[in-house]
């Protein structure tokens, strides 16, 4: 049922983070392919930057997804702000050692001297801009003593200079940065997604003029881009169920993708 | 809760807001150029300038200009009328033609002249006062064609400057002196004839535009001077009949 049909292609755009649904584009792949050259490297730490929406959350999980077999890895998604909420989740996940009492970073660092590993753990840390200034400059010098190496996820902001902050400048080895999508490239993004849920129909009604506005509209950010298709395939569905008529199913019509805009706040009218 | 009518509704105003300056700027743009037209008529731009070319090549200049405001001062309604005119004079300019033949050499210029003056009385400003009542049948549209001719006058001139000051052809430089004498500006009609004179030293009507320049800008004694050591060296009756007229008062 093409009712149906349109639902499931408004599910393939959940904004939902899932290495299954990562798609690997020309650039994106490249970097990928950086990020883990990079972690093999003897490197302290690594920061993965970019602005909202540019696939960065999504990159860590495949990461971790990735090499979660091969290695000790801990991902955390959401930051632990408290200090020793922190080093107790650390001395858990890495060492499997459950602290009943406080933990501060000098017992950890006791901790941490009784295990070896063949290759160095590896923590990811998403949105780490969270993390307060002494949190990391806890992490700096746990990294420094060589016992954990760390991926790290930050929102480059235009306000300040990431790279800059002092206690990245002297021990980032690797920085990779993320951006958004070209046009050729969401196509691709859009049609690949639809794809691997088997939307094969829906992918097809996607051309370049298409595209093009919803990049126009987006400007090739994928976060931006799925709320859109979102409301998209909810419009689709509403006119499927409601006014068939109206539908072209040869083309995704630009009329509804301005109207899905409007509808998420991406077009004001 | 997805309200799809108010959606339609308020794509169709941002659509329409979208199109608002689209829109400004098509019909200002199309304003503009109905009003460029409306007040720049590009027409009467595209009467054909090659027969000023013939001017400059031309010796007879004062038939060359009847030719010229024949096609510039009439309206387009009234040319073919004036054609006809210009049809019917030409035997009378033969006949002139005969006359100058016959005449002395002394008085051959200035007859000429003026009998073209007379001949041809619907192209310049005097001889439409004169022969009003019978020629002119439309006074109103004759003021109106003036004023095209001197407007036109003036471009014509300058592209002739334009041609003398590439190819220094003394011709060009003699016509454009003629013709600021015409027009009274007698500072640069002797300019153009002193260039004129550089150029080529042996052309009568330059030396005489030079020298009635000269009169009209209050240089009595240069003028008979410069005519006296000119005619030292060249015989032209034109020249010599100035020299008299000057020095005996007669031309100012």
């Amino acid at each position: 049922m093409k009712s149906s049909f349109y639902q499931s292609s408004k599910e393939v755009f959940l904004d939902v983070v899932d290495a299954k649904e990562y798609v690997q584009l020309d650039r994106v792949s490249t970097l990928y392919q950086s990020l883990k050259d990079s972690v093999k490297k003897p490197l302290k730490m690594i920061l993965l930057y970019g602005r909202p929406g540019t696939g960065k959350s999504m990159m860590l999980n495949k990461l971790y997804e990735d090499l979660k077999e091969q290695q000790k890895v801990v991902m955390y998604h959401t930051p632990l702000v408290d200090e020793t909420e922190f080093l107790k989740s650390l001395a858990r996940d890495i060492y499997g050692v459950r602290p009943f009492d406080e933990l501060n970073f000098t017992q950890f660092n006791e901790l941490s001297e009784h295990y070896e590993f063949e290759n160095t753990p590896l923590v990811l840390l998403d949105e780490a801009q969270l993390y307060s200034s002494s949190l990391m400059e806890k992490i700096r010098l746990i990294s420094d003593a060589r016992k954990i190496k760390f991926v790290i996820t930050l929102h480059k902001t235009d306000k300040e200079d990431i790279i800059a902050k002092e206690h990245f400048q002297t021990r980032i080895w690797e920085s990779l940065e993320l951006h958004n999508a070209s046009a050729a490239e969401l196509k691709i993004y859009i049609q690949k997604k639809l794809m691997k849920n088997n939307c094969f129909d829906v992918a097809n009604m996607f051309d370049n003029k298409n595209v093009k506005c919803i990049h126009k509209i987006t400007s090739g950010n994928y976060r931006d881009t799925n709320k859109l298709l979102d409301s998209l395939f909810s419009l689709y569905d509403w006119y499927e169920e409601n006014q068939p008529t109206k539908i072209n199913y040869s083309n995704i019509s630009i009329k509804y993708i301005e109207m899905a805009a409007i509808r998420t706040g991406f077009i004001n009218a | 809760m997805l309200n799809v009518h108010d959606l339609e509704r308020r794509w169709l105003k941002y659509k329409i807001k979208t199109y608002i300056p689209i829109s400004l700027i098509s019909v200002s743009v199309l304003t503009g150029t109905i009003l460029l037209l409306m007040f720049f008529p590009f027409a009467a731009k595209e009467i054909p300038n090659s027969d000023l070319q013939k001017i400059a090549a031309i010796d007879n200049q004062e038939t060359v200009e009847v030719k010229e405001e024949i096609i510039i001062e009439v309206p387009q309604n009234t040319q073919k009328q004036v054609e006809k005119k210009t049809l019917i004079l030409k035997p009378s300019l033969h006949f002139m033609d005969n006359i100058e033949e016959s005449l002395s050499p002394y008085l051959d210029n200035e007859v000429l002249t003026n009998t073209q003056e007379v001949q041809s009385p619907i192209y310049t400003q005097d001889s439409v006062k004169s022969v009003k009542s019978e020629e002119v049948q439309e006074p109103i549209e004759k003021k109106r064609s003036l004023i095209i001719t001197k407007k036109k006058d003036e471009v014509d001139l300058k592209d002739v400057i334009r041609r003398f000051k590439k190819n220094k052809n003394p011709a060009l430089s003699l016509f454009v002196a003629k013709r600021y004498y015409e027009l009274g500006q007698y500072q640069k009609s002797y300019n153009y004839a002193l260039m004129t004179n550089e150029i080529n030293k042996d052309i009568d009507e330059s030396w005489i535009i030079f020298s009635k320049s000269l009169v009209k800008l209050g240089q009595h004694e240069l003028a008979t001077v410069t005519l006296k050591s000119y005619l030292k060296s060249n015989k032209s009756t034109q020249a010599e009949i100035l020299l008299k007229k000057i020095e005996s008062g007669n031309f100012r």
